[in-house]
């Protein structure tokens, strides 16, 4: 190129440039015009998107069809992690919500929108939600300023609404966003799964909403949209419309249901009123308590209370962890716990029925027999700790097979225990236990509610097992005397739910048909109403009760509430209901270092038993001052019904009354396990933790 | 119209000096080049303005201020006479040597290259202007020893290359450096190396490129752009070649019209990375579709044809290797950078002049088109 001045060499260069935009022309004509591409071509099946549409979850309803839960809309500002963690700005979007919101009447902290962030409560993949139930001008206001408000949104949600407030939250338990381990749970494939789930998704987690989820889960539709390229919906291609999940009919009944838990609360505070008899005896805190009335004759639930509660209302939206921890707290009583089904109770005297069973079914006593009752029963052939006593030490004299019930004679039933084990050769070894066993009590009822506790009944080979693994903390192994005599009035290694009792009662009430408790009635259509399952009794067992047996402990039982020297006379004073008689037997269980549990477990009318009702109060001292009349005024109240009262507003959350809001109880008990004594003497009931 | 008497005035005074510089500016540069910053600046802002309702216009803020600082640089520099520039060889060279290596101590990293200086919120990328100063270098020291380049001079020029090209190298830079050869070369040639030589500083270039390739002085990602340019299939450059396959899709769906300004799907989902700066060409392929593109490339074309012909018109040779210079370096980076969208060139990191966003890379456009005007202005005086 040495050659010719610089100007013709330039003109060299030129023919270089101009030959490689000729390639360049060459290249985009063949890009965009022979091989140009559709952006079918690029994009292909991500043009459509297929989006599951969530239905209406079922309602659920009382016996007589009043909606004890709904569905209304929500509307919730959230805000998306993943956007916002991308934020330079965190700090001023956080201000800027908080003062927002403040000013369109929802007072929010910065604190609390940073806790709600950081809550792992939620899915770290769906929006945080940061206040639920905005008003429309909210939800108007920030979507007007999106772009001052950056990873905030509003949503709708259909979220469960609660007529009646917390009434009978332990029955109809609550609902929240599906967990991970919930999600992993469901087939693999979704295809399979015939009400699939998506992240975020509600599913029952207490309660009825737990146990009926797949019947009152709506079936998903499904929705095929096309979008265009910037993502936005053009048309929908298909739709499979959602189908709303089935009602679900409760036996329980409002007006009862709500009588019962204001009952047991008034009787709750009430025991906390009660003088102490001996300033030396643990204090009467009476920080919690259970409820059941079932129908004799199907065992339907008719009212199941437990205190403390909560409000299911607290969970919509998702429960901040704070609340949840108070919820859960021991020291709190553990308001989400149902104590009627999951908590377990010594039965105390309301076990001697099933004791009296015994012995009348095995011929061990009969009905007329009488025992002189001292106040002592002192065991033959004894060495050490021999001697048992009535409660106070009262000597009751003369004492047959009825007034052993009307004035709860333990030393009649310490000479049954005795009895029984000393001549077990004739009798057997488990008598008492068998006939427990029969009336369902130590085993789980197959009530339709999650979680159900079994209870205990001991016997020789229990007790031996029981020191075989844990020699430490039980160091005794052998079946003594004492531990029948114990068992005879309740006492000891026993321990049922205060379902289990109600449902025991409910079968000898009916003559001997064990039934499994029912909470469920019916699943109905949710638009027409139709009764699509209804769910019958279901006969566990038919009990060996000979009539006469029955009559004669019924006899006995009648008098505890209507004869002059019954447990539960006074209590029942002035109940004057022609034609309904109430039979019944008082517990007052010992658990120290705590207070007794009093309990009442009861039938009516005697002649012809429509109702059990059971009730059982913690660490409330004696059952004749506190549970019987607190069952008393449950019987008034099913002989003359009040009507429920609705929530006024169902947005309105009425407080839930739980421990905190009555007095303040000091804080429990740790449960101490002590080791279990020698067997001898008066025995008292080992601690048994009845939470967790 | 009559005319009044102070227009006429300036009228004869004009025509008085038939050889004064004012008569002989190039209109069809200046118009070509604010055509082709004004396309950019349009396809700036359907890359950046963002999905939402309010659009995002700090990109093209930014741009608009660095075309205004860009235009009074390019009035200022063909205002003055080129020749003067000489005088300043010492101050454009040593300045840009400095700035290279001060780049490397202080300079920020982004894209994975130290290659920026952070000034509040501008950012300013020394390798751009130092093409210019390497230009004005080079023109100065090759129009004293035109026709007459011994192998020792040759050597001298490598070595002046090879200094600013070496610290490019360090940032790491390739794109960049790959300039400043292709510059050097052009302008070696311009300036009658014999042809010899040019062919032994080809041969030279390849066998080192072997050799660099081999070794492990470039970074991972150059070699992997290297190597999807020649094996599309190879299997750890994925990250690299999904930019050169997304480009290429977003260009082909463009079509003959386009989508449309701001409505290019591939470039409003954000598919195409860098599609503001390096990979602008595809925004501009699939929005404005063949005819849009190819009219870009007519533009271009256009500018290289005008500075080829000042090359050529100019009175001396410091004049011509200068516009040779700008030439090479427009050149070079247009085909480069269209080329790598439409994966005829490996992928680089080198701006496309005039449209890509960057106020450096503007700025010096803007300058060397200044210098192409001042030559072709003065060519008579």
């Amino acid at each position: 190129m040495s050659a010719g001045p610089p100007p013709l060499r330039v003109g060299v260069v030129s023919i270089v440039v101009v030959s490689m935009f000729v390639s360049l022309f060459a290249r985009l004509y063949f890009l965009q015009v022979l091989d140009d591409k559709t952006l079918e071509d690029v994009r292909g099946a991500a043009l459509f998107d297929t989006i599951a549409t969530e239905g209406t979850r079922g309602r659920i309803l009382d016996r007589n069809g009043r909606v004890l839960v709904d569905n209304r809309e929500s509307i919730s500002v959230t805000i998306d992690r993943n956007v916002f963690n991308a934020l330079d700005d965190q700090e001023e979007v956080v201000t800027r919500l908080a003062s927002t919101l403040t000013e369109q009447g929802f007072p929010t902290k910065e604190a609390d929108i940073r806790a709600r962030l950081a809550d792992p409560q939620f899915n770290p993949f769906k929006p945080a939600p940061i206040v639920d139930d905005v008003t429309v001008a909210v939800e108007a206001y920030l979507l007007e300023r999106h772009f001052d408000f950056p990873s905030v949104n509003v949503v709708r949600n259909r979220v469960r609404t609660y007529p009646y407030g917390n009434l009978a939250a332990h029955v109809l338990g609550y609902t929240g966003a599906i967990s991970a381990a919930e999600l992993d749970a469901r087939p693999k494939d979704r295809s399979l799964d015939p009400k699939p789930y998506e992240p975020g998704d509600q599913i029952g987690k207490s309660g009825v909403e737990k146990v009926f989820e797949s019947d009152l889960r709506a079936t998903p539709g499904v929705r095929v949209i096309e979008v265009d390229a910037t993502n936005i919906e053009v048309d929908t291609r298909s739709e499979v419309r959602p189908v709303s999940g089935y009602d679900l009919q409760l036996t329980i009944d409002v007006d009862l249901q709500a009588t019962v838990e204001r009952e047991l609360q008034a009787a709750l505070l009430a025991a906390r009123q009660q003088p102490k008899r001996n300033p030396a005896d643990p204090d009467y805190r009476a920080p919690a308590g259970a409820v059941v009335v079932l129908d004799t004759m199907t065992s339907e639930v008719l009212a199941m209370a437990s205190f403390p509660t909560y409000d299911p209302g607290d969970f919509i939206g998702g429960i901040s962890s704070s609340r949840f921890a108070e919820l859960t707290d021991a020291a709190a009583f553990n308001p989400l716990f149902n104590r009627a089904t999951q908590a377990i109770y010594s039965p105390g005297s309301t076990f001697k029925t099933f004791t009296a069973v015994a012995a009348l079914r095995s011929g061990l006593v009969s009905p007329g027999e009488t025992v002189t009752d001292l106040g002592v029963w002192n065991l033959a052939n004894c060495t050490e700790g021999c001697s048992f006593q009535n409660a106070g030490r009262t000597a009751f004299g003369t004492v047959d097979m009825r007034r052993s019930m009307v004035v709860s004679s333990d030393v009649y039933y310490y000479r049954i225990g005795e009895k029984f084990w000393v001549e077990q050769g004739t009798y057997g070894r488990t008598t008492i236990q068998n006939v427990a066993r029969d009336f369902g009590l130590g085993s789980l009822t197959g009530v339709q509610l999650p979680d159900e506790a079994a209870g205990i009944i001991s016997d020789p080979a229990f007790k031996a097992q029981r020191h075989i693994d844990n020699p430490t903390a039980f160091p005794f192994g052998e079946w003594l005397t004492g531990d029948n005599v114990n068992l005879a009035i309740g006492q000891g290694d026993i321990a049922v739910t205060p379902l289990q009792l109600a449902n025991a009662y409910a079968a000898f009430a009916n003559g001997g048909t064990l039934q499994a408790p029912s909470i469920a009635r019916a699943l109905l259509d949710h638009d027409d109403g139709a009764v699509v399952t209804s769910f019958a009794p279901r006969v566990t067992r038919q009990v060996a009760l000979d009539p006469a047996t029955r009559s004669v402990i019924a006899e006995g039982l009648a008098g505890v509430v209507n004869s002059n020297e019954g447990t539960a006379a006074g209590a029942f004073s002035g109940f004057d209901h022609p034609g309904f008689t109430v039979a019944g037997k008082t517990g007052t269980a010992e658990v120290p270092p705590r207070a007794d549990s009093a309990l009442f477990a009861s039938f009516a009318p005697v002649a012809a038993p429509r109702y059990v009702v059971v009730a059982v109060l913690e660490e409330a001292g004696f059952a004749s001052g506190t549970a019987a009349p607190l069952v008393r005024r449950i019987y008034d109240r099913i002989v003359e019904p009040v009507p429920a009262q609705p929530v006024s507003s169902s947005i309105q959350r009425t407080p839930a009354v739980t421990a905190s809001t009555l007095p303040l109880l000091p804080a429990a008990v740790a449960p101490t396990i002590p080791p279990a004594p020698r067997t001898g003497g008066r025995r008292t009931t080992r601690a048994r933790p009845t939470w967790r | 119209m009559a005319l009044t008497r102070r227009s006429r005035d300036a009228v004869y005074s004009l025509r008085r000096d038939l050889a004064g510089p004012a008569l002989h500016l190039d209109w069809s540069i200046v118009a070509l080049s604010v055509l082709l910053v004004a396309i950019g600046i349009a396809t700036i802002f359907s890359t950046t303005k963002g999905s939402g309702p309010t659009p995002d216009t700090s990109y093209v803020t930014r741009q608009v201020v660095a075309l205004l600082l860009g235009l009074g640089l390019m009035i200022g520099l063909a205002i003055l006479d080129y020749r003067r520039l000489r005088e300043f060889v010492p101050l454009l060279y040593g300045g840009s040597l400095l700035l290279l290596v001060a780049v490397l101590v202080v300079g920020s990293e982004l894209r994975g290259a130290q290659a920026w200086f952070a000034v509040g919120p501008f950012t300013l990328q020394p390798s751009e202007p130092s093409k210019f100063a390497f230009i004005v270098t080079l023109a100065a020291y090759l129009s004293i020893h035109r026709d007459d380049l011994t192998l020792r001079r040759l050597a001298i020029v490598l070595t002046v290359a090879g200094l600013p090209m070496g610290l490019i190298l360090l940032q790491p830079d390739l794109g960049t450096m790959l300039v400043f050869a292709v510059i050097t070369f052009t302008m070696l040639a311009v300036a009658g190396l014999p042809l010899r030589y040019l062919g032994g500083l080809v041969v030279a270039a390849a066998i080192g490129t072997s050799i660099v390739l081999g070794s492990g002085l470039l970074a991972e990602y150059q070699r992997d752009r290297l190597l999807v340019f020649i094996d599309t299939s190879a299997d750890m450059s994925l990250d690299q070649s999904y930019n050169v396959e997304q480009s290429q899709t977003a260009i082909s769906l463009g079509g003959v019209t386009g989508w449309g300004w701001g409505n290019g799907p591939q470039t409003q989902d954000g598919m195409v990375p860098e599609q503001e700066t390096d990979f602008i060409f595809t925004a501009v392929g699939e929005e404005l579709g063949f005819v849009g593109a190819a009219t870009l490339l007519a533009l271009f074309l256009a500018l290289c044809l005008r500075i080829t012909r000042a090359a050529q018109l100019a009175r001396d040779d410091f004049g011509t290797l200068l516009c040779s210079g700008v030439l090479a370096m427009f050149a070079f980076q247009i085909f480069e950078n269209v080329g790598m969208t439409m994966r005829i060139m490996p992928v680089t990191g080198i701006p496309l002049p005039f449209v890509s966003y960057g106020g450096s890379s503007l700025l010096t456009t803007l300058a060397s088109v200044g210098v192409v005007l001042s030559v072709h202005m003065h060519r008579f005086r």
